[in-house]
Parts: structure tokens; C-alpha cells; sequence
């Protein structure tokens, strides 16, 4: 008896297979253990790279400013004209450093603040939980919705909208009129203006965080699943979100997941719609497993409603 | 812009950004690329679109890749080294790891094996896929399952290495 392709696994784990050929393969899997261990194998390879691929929307490393560093790269930063070098000796030469980097994406910044990770606006369509569960339900955060979806339109404006200032890796936009000391001014000045703009992108996502954080009740498990939620959401396997959850897990019939994630007892399976991802988010309270759904903010009604009532 | 293409960047800009950050490293590029691929896109409206937007995008990818020195590549190095206060160093070093190692190991796969699992990350079936990457629909389930064994593999024996490193 010849055996499955691995190909022909991964697509019938993927629903590219024609019904007519499944039930071959089905008869084959259910005769034949190597392949059905293939199978599962499969299985967990696809579910672990998928979790892997999600991986990659987390933000870069976003470390401390390195002066050293900082300082080697700003030597070959085009300078403005008349610039003048600072001596060796000067002590703040690391800072000076940092100034003419942040000129250097300075205005550009400013409209890079949206670059955060999250970029699409998400309404929440209603926890489902059983009654004996109701009350431990993470939080549904109303009222803080809007002006979460409100941060996340303004991150979504089209890159065609922003201003397109300095071309990146030009030099800083200082009249060469200026004198040197005028430049060095607007330097500052350039240089506070983005620190502003790097507070306010810090308030805003505070705000998104609070959001997120909107009370969940007086219950213990309400103000755990709050704390909870300030952390990260970790991209986990597939098994080890059903291992959190107790043994099952939550999925939209007819769509395939492509991420799993954990934050603390929430899971959240992803899927990718055309309207935008998909969560569905679950945890496991008083032995039964709840969750509810939160769609992309531009998907139509019809299309949640579908979703939901999907839910397995 | 078309009310056609209009519609298009409505339906895919978010998805072509996420699938070019995924495969560039880099969010900033990802939109300037995409906006380049609706620019082309407004040029000559393509008659199956998702996949022509995807292939637009990867061959930009591709032509970018080969380009030795792009003038702006020394800011991005500044912007990604803007402070922020919403994580802890720990956090940001155990995520840093995370990404540096799946980016690690997306780069040990072929071109091809990349794509694929990329655009099947974006909900493309297999038709859209052979029609992006121009491969035979038959050969997909064939280039994904190789391209995961090996992506999960390159992953664990990173791993495996910093373990014993460490």
C-alpha cells in the first residue's frame, strides 16, 4: 500500500481537497496508522508555522537609544551645509548624536507615530457566556471602543496622506541662509517638537491600553484578567491554546485559523477576513469554555452575523 | 484612483502591508510598497487582482532585494531605535529573540517556499497561490509542506543552539 503524500495531507488540512478524492483519502487514513501519524504530524507543523508567521507582526525591537552606536551612524548621515563638528572631547557629543538622528526623522516621525502594531479597528460583537460564567467575563471595555477605533482610524490613514516631508536619509530641512548657530536652534527645536510628538504617541497608547483594561466587574477574576491584559499577547501552537483552555477550544466553522495566541488564561484564535483579522477570544471559567468575538470595525453585519453563529 | 482600485485598496491594502512587513522586516517600507502597487495597479487594472496585487508586491520585494544600497537605509536604523515606555526590557528582549529567530528561519527557505507560506498566512487558497508564485496548483501542498517542516525545523534548532549556548 503506497502512502499519502505529505502534500496531499497539508492540503487536506488546508480544505483543498475535492470531496471526491477525500473520501479516498479518508479510507486510506482510517487503514493505515503511519499515515494517520503523518497526519498529525502534519497538523502540528502547520499550526506551529502559522503561530511562527504571526510572529513577525510584533513590532521590532524597539531597544534604548545606544549613544555609541548612534553617534558611529551619525557620521554618515548627510549633513546641512555649514555644519559645524563638535569637538571629540565634548562629553555631549552622544546627544548631539541623538539630535541629528531625530532631525533626520524628525517630520517623518510625526506620522510614523501610527506605526504601532495594531492597525485596524476592532468592534467587539458580545461575549458569549453561560450564565454561571457570566459575571467572569473579560471585560467588554463600552465606551472605550470608540475612541480605540478612533486611534485606529487615525493609525489607518492612507501613507498617501501624510505629508511626505524629507525624503529619508536627506538632509535635515534647515534653510541653508541659516547661520550655524540659527541651525543648530532649529535643531532643537525640531528635536523637542518630536520628543512632544513621541509623548502624545506615548498618551494614546496609554489611552488604547486603559481601553483595553475598561473594568470587568468587582470579581477577582475580572481585576486578574485585567492585569492580565496589560501584558502581551504570546503566539503559542495550536495545542497548547486547546492545553490552556482545558482540553477544547472554540473555532469558526468553515474558516481556517491562522493564530493562536495567549495572554495569561485568554486565548485568542486569529483568522484573516478580506475585511481584516478575525479574533475570536475564549477562556475557561467554572469548567466551560466562553468566548465572544471581535470582528474587523469595516466588516458587514451579515458577515458577523454569520460568523457567530459559526462559533463551535 | 478607479472606483475599481479604489475598492481594491479597500479590500487589500491591509492585508498587502501585513504580508510585506512579514516578509520585509520593516512596517515603514510595507506601506511605501503598497502604495507603489496600487500606483501600478491605477496604471493597468488587473483582471484577478488579488493575486496580481501579491505578485506585484513580492517581485517589488525581489527588485528591492537586489538593490545593494538604498539611499534612507541608515534612518531606519535611528527609527528603530526610538525608546518607548510600554514594555519592560525583559519583555522587549524576549520578544526581540522571538522575532530575530522566526525571521531567521523564514530566511533559511527558498524564495518560493517563503512566499507560499506567506501568502497562504494572508488566507490566499491554493488557486491564488499558484497564480501569485506561478507554480502548478498541484504543487502547493508539496511546496507548503516543506516550506513549514522547514520553517518549524530552522526554528527549534535555532532554538536548540541558544540552549546549548547559553
Amino acid at each position: 500500500m503506497s502512502h499519502l503524500e505529505e502534500g496531499v495531507l497539508h492540503a487536506m488540512l488546508d480544505g483543498e481537497v475535492q470531496s471526491a478524492e477525500l473520501k479516498g483519502i479518508e479510507a486510506h487514513l482510517a487503514a493505515c496508522g503511519a499515515c494517520a501519524t503523518r497526519l498529525e504530524e502534519a497538523r502540528r507543523f502547520r499550526d506551529e508555522a502559522s503561530a511562527m508567521i504571526t510572529v513577525l507582526d510584533e513590532q521590532p525591537a524597539v531597544a534604548r537609544v545606544r549613544p555609541a552606536r548612534v553617534a558611529a551612524a551619525a557620521d554618515q548621515v548627510p549633513r546641512p551645509r555649514g555644519w559645524r563638528r563638535l569637538p571629540a572631547w565634548a562629553p555631549g557629543l552622544a546627544w548631539a548624536a541623538t539630535i541629528v538622528a531625530a532631525v533626520g526623522l524628525g517630520w517623518s516621525f510625526r506620522d510614523r507615530k501610527s506605526a504601532a502594531p495594531e492597525t485596524i479597528s476592532y468592534r467587539e460583537v458580545g461575549a458569549v457566556a453561560p450564565p454561571s460564567a457570566a459575571n467572569q467575563a473579560p471585560p467588554a471595555a463600552a465606551g472605550a471602543e470608540p475612541e480605540r477605533a478612533k486611534t485606529a482610524e487615525r493609525r489607518d490613514r492612507p501613507a498617501s496622506a501624510a505629508p511626505t516631508p524629507t525624503a529619508a536619509g536627506s538632509p535635515a530641512p534647515v534653510p541653508p541662509a541659516r547661520t550655524e548657530v540659527a541651525q543648530e536652534v532649529a535643531v532643537a527645536a525640531v528635536a523637542k517638537d518630536q520628543a512632544a510628538a513621541l509623548d502624545e504617541a506615548k498618551a494614546e497608547s496609554r489611552l488604547a491600553r486603559k481601553s483595553l483594561a475598561a473594568p470587568a466587574g468587582a470579581s477577582a477574576e475580572g481585576l486578574a484578567l485585567r492585569a492580565q491584559r496589560e501584558g502581551t499577547w504570546a503566539a503559542i501552537s495550536a495545542a497548547k491554546a486547546i492545553e490552556a483552555l482545558g482540553g477544547s477550544i472554540k473555532l469558526i466553522d468553515g474558516l481556517t485559523p491562522n493564530r493562536y495566541q495567549q495572554l495569561g488564561d485568554l486565548i485568542r484564535v486569529g483568522y484573516d477576513t478580506p475585511f481584516g483579522p478575525l479574533l475570536l477570544e475564549q477562556w475557561r471559567a467554572a469548567n466551560v469554555v466562553s468566548h465572544r468575538l471581535i470582528a474587523p470595525a469595516g466588516a458587514p453585519v451579515d458577515s458577523v452575523e454569520a460568523w457567530k453563529e459559526r462559533v463551535r | 484612483m478607479t472606483d475599481f482600485v479604489a475598492e481594491l485598496y479597500a479590500l487589500y491594502r491591509d492585508s498587502l502591508i501585513r504580508m510585506l512587513t512579514r516578509r520585509t522586516g520593516d512596517r515603514d517600507r510595507a506601506e511605501e510598497l503598497t502604495q507603489e502597487v496600487f500606483a501600478r495597479a491605477v496604471a493597468a487594472p488587473p483582471r484577478n487582482p488579488r493575486p496580481w496585487l501579491f505578485a506585484v508586491a513580492l517581485n517589488l520585494v525581489r527588485e528591492e532585494g537586489r538593490r545593494s544600497v538604498r539611499q534612507g537605509r541608515r534612518l531606519e536604523l535611528y527609527r528603530g531605535e526610538m525608546p518607548t515606555a510600554t514594555e519592560s526590557p525583559d519583555d522587549e528582549l524576549i520578544r526581540d529573540e522571538r522575532v530575530a529567530g522566526v525571521r531567521s528561519a523564514l530566511a533559511t527557505l527558498s524564495e518560493r517556499d517563503r512566499e507560499a507560506l506567506l501568502l497562504q498566512a494572508e488566507g490566499m487558497n491554493y488557486d491564488e497561490i499558484a497564480a501569485t508564485i506561478g507554480l502548478a496548483k498541484g504543487a502547493i501542498g508539496t511546496t507548503l509542506a516543506r516550506a513549514r517542516r522547514r520553517l518549524v525545523e530552522a526554528y527549534r534548532a535555532k532554538e536548540g543552539e541558544n540552549h546549548v549556548a547559553s
